[in-house]
């Protein structure tokens, strides 16, 4: 009834144990530096949410230089997105400025909570250059 | 006197019943560690370290593979209805996981028999990590980045794997 387990007894048996933590390593290594350049990779769109009443929604597509003014729960704030496909809140009417001081973002999101407005990046770049068919 | 035939008879139903309750045995402390593990604070949701895969691990080497997915689905189902969860997402989520660890680990035991514990307990966790990272993209968020979760889980996955195996050395050397 009870199965032989001798074999599996050792907690590493040989070489095959070894190869195999070091591939998962390996993998895991690969994994995260893509995950880095995925985290680089500049949004399609970027999407602006305002919960005022009534909500308000933009969307930007990106790259593009421009400055977006919304007027938030508390008062005004704008949202300028660069060429470079960065945006940043450059201003906002809250008292502690926080996602002011935030700074540029690639790729990422910005909330002002007080002023009620998030900006997600909605859509990344296709990391695809070309169809073969 | 009883005869030969009678004695091998009331010793194959004595090792039916042994292992019966061997199993049963398991499936209750596989259960315990699952229901002390549950409040420990985690990573990331559906990482942790799953000790209770030592217990199913050494059903699989010591009895078959369906003992050991019979003590995975014991343990979800008793652990899930102790600490209210049965059938919510999370109960599914960790249904997931313990199943497809059991069924890994079983496949890897059969594929690879010159492996040590280490591959079959860390092939086992990493399943696990993975169909619970599955079926929480399924019910709740799409678009998790598939590569930082990879990473995350082979880290998380090959420490806690590791754990799981000298756990179950150390029990099916005392056994």
């Amino acid at each position: 009834m009870v199965q032989d387990s001798e074999k599996v007894k050792k907690i590493f048996a040989g070489r095959l144990d070894v190869v195999f933590l070091l591939a998962l390593g390996f993998i895991s290594v690969v994994a995260w530096l893509l995950h880095q350049g995925e985290a680089n990779t500049a949004p399609k769109t970027v999407s602006v949410r305002v919960f005022t009443e009534p909500e308000q929604f933009f969307r930007v597509s990106m790259p593009a230089s421009r400055t977006l003014v919304v007027s938030g729960k508390l008062g005004p704030a704008e949202i300028q997105f660069s060429s470079a496909g960065e945006y940043r809140i450059a201003s906002s009417t809250c008292p502690n400025h926080i996602c002011v001081n935030y700074g540029w973002v690639k790729n990422g999101s910005l909330v002002c909570v007080p002023n009620g407005i998030v900006v997600v990046a909605e859509e990344k770049e296709s990391r695809v250059d070309a169809v073969s068919r | 006197m009883p005869s030969a035939d009678n004695l091998n008879q009331h010793r194959q139903k004595t090792s039916a019943v042994e292992k019966i309750a061997t199993i049963a045995i398991l499936a209750s402390a596989a259960t315990a560690l699952q229901i002390i593990e549950s409040p420990l604070p985690r990573f990331l949701p559906w990482l942790k370290p799953g000790l209770a895969n030592a217990l199913t691990l050494y059903a699989l080497l010591r009895f078959s593979t369906l003992a050991g997915v019979g003590v995975a689905l014991i343990r979800t189902f008793i652990a899930g209805t102790v600490l209210g969860t049965l059938f919510s997402p999370v109960y599914l989520i960790s249904l997931a996981g313990a199943l497809t660890s059991a069924l890994t680990m079983s496949i890897i035991k059969k594929l690879l028999p010159e492996s040590g514990l280490s591959t079959i307990s860390v092939s086992g966790a990493l399943a696990s990590n993975w169909a619970q990272l599955m079926a929480v993209q399924l019910m709740f968020a799409g678009g998790i980045s598939v590569w930082f979760h990879l990473a995350v889980m082979i880290w998380v996955g090959i420490p806690s794997g590791l754990i799981v195996a000298r756990l179950t050395a150390e029990l099916l050397r005392r056994t």
